[in-house]
């Protein structure tokens, strides 16, 4: 239940008001947030850095385990990855690696708020640097076929429910 | 895999994923790659819901199910309209005669258990087993202002059905 979880949805730059629901003092479930383009702008738009946001929560790439999956999470907020945050590239190689050998892994979900692929016809919405694109592609669809161990991209960004698969890769 | 919008204004038509809403994701660790290690629940908000279905079937008969969802514009009124089907997870439910599945097994099962009817969600198909009266019912979350435990209930729609 997300009414139990310490999370809320607040306007840029104001803290939570104090009768906010659900009351973030009382949660239970961590959020774990994945910034956004609009997470770079600053109030009244006078950013394009993730100043704010790491001020706020921290580095704004990580990876944990939660019950036998890997979460990879990622910063695309100025359009591509390596244009964010280029060490947060590194670190997806890395987490991949070991989630090959360790046997308490058992699939992998990567989340960015540019989706690798918009479904819309217009491509407008999601990661711009295409090689970038094609190199995440390519190293979820080796960890898959190298490990029978699933794999799984979500994004957001272009505001279309949808899922197509890449060799197997949702 | 893209999320709805849970907000904004989405892009794309509302047929083919163009709605707000969120997805409720699980994973079942031990299933690999090649199975259904990963379900997405795609939850879609509505204001109202319509179900359309006919008041009565004959024993064998079949009906196709239809209706659609009318979203809110934030938790105000809005008006986008959208079917409740793929790429949307509709809940479908009912009457304790009512039977919900798809496939073969499914069908013996609710003969079986003398069930007056099973509705197919993959199809979207009403099918009468035997003679009584079923009721099915369509949910959908809600989005409105919060103003209590209450306002967190189920946008729902029911019709009943007289099989004969």
């Amino acid at each position: 239940m997300l009414t139990d979880a310490g999370c809320d949805l607040i306007p840029v730059g104001q803290e939570p008001a104090a009768d906010s629901t659900p009351d973030p003092a009382a949660g239970s479930v961590p959020c774990y947030y994945v910034p956004g383009n609009h997470e770079s702008y600053g109030l009244n738009n006078v950013r394009s850095d993730l100043t704010d946001f790491t001020g706020e929560f921290g580095q704004p790439y990580r990876t944990f385990d939660h019950k036998g999956t890997r979460f990879i999470l990622l910063a695309s907020s100025l359009g591509s990855l390596r244009g964010t945050a280029w060490d947060q590239l590194p670190m997806m190689q890395q987490a991949l690696a070991d989630a090959r050998k360790d046997p308490s892994v058992h699939n992998v979900l990567v989340f960015a708020h540019h989706p690798v692929d918009d479904p819309a016809e217009t491509r407008s919405s999601q990661l711009g640097d295409r090689d970038e694109a094609a190199l995440v592609e390519k190293m979820l669809t080796d960890f898959r076929n190298g490990t029978g161990k699933g794999a799984a991209t979500v994004g957001s960004h272009a505001q279309i429910a949808d899922v197509h698969r890449v060799e197997g890769v949702p | 895999m893209v999320l709805p919008s849970s907000g904004k204004d989405p892009y794309g038509t509302p047929d083919r994923g163009g709605f707000t809403g969120w997805v409720d994701w699980s994973v079942d660790a031990g299933l690999g790659a090649g199975r259904q290690w990963l379900e997405g629940d795609v939850r879609a908000f509505a204001q109202s819901v319509t179900l359309d279905a006919p008041g009565s079937l004959r024993v064998g008969g079949t009906a196709q199910l239809s209706g659609s969802i009318v979203q809110p514009e934030g938790v105000s009124a809005g008006t986008r309209v959208v079917p409740p089907r793929y790429p949307m997870s509709v809940d479908w439910g009912g009457s304790s005669s009512l039977a919900v599945g798809s496939g073969k097994q499914a069908v013996e099962e609710a003969r079986r258990k003398g069930k007056v009817a099973i509705h197919d969600p993959l199809t979207r198909t009403l099918t009468a087993l035997r003679r009584g009266s079923v009721t099915v019912t369509v949910a959908n979350d809600s989005m409105r202002a919060y103003t209590g435990a209450d306002s967190l209930a189920p946008v729902t729609a029911s019709r009943t059905i007289t099989v004969g």
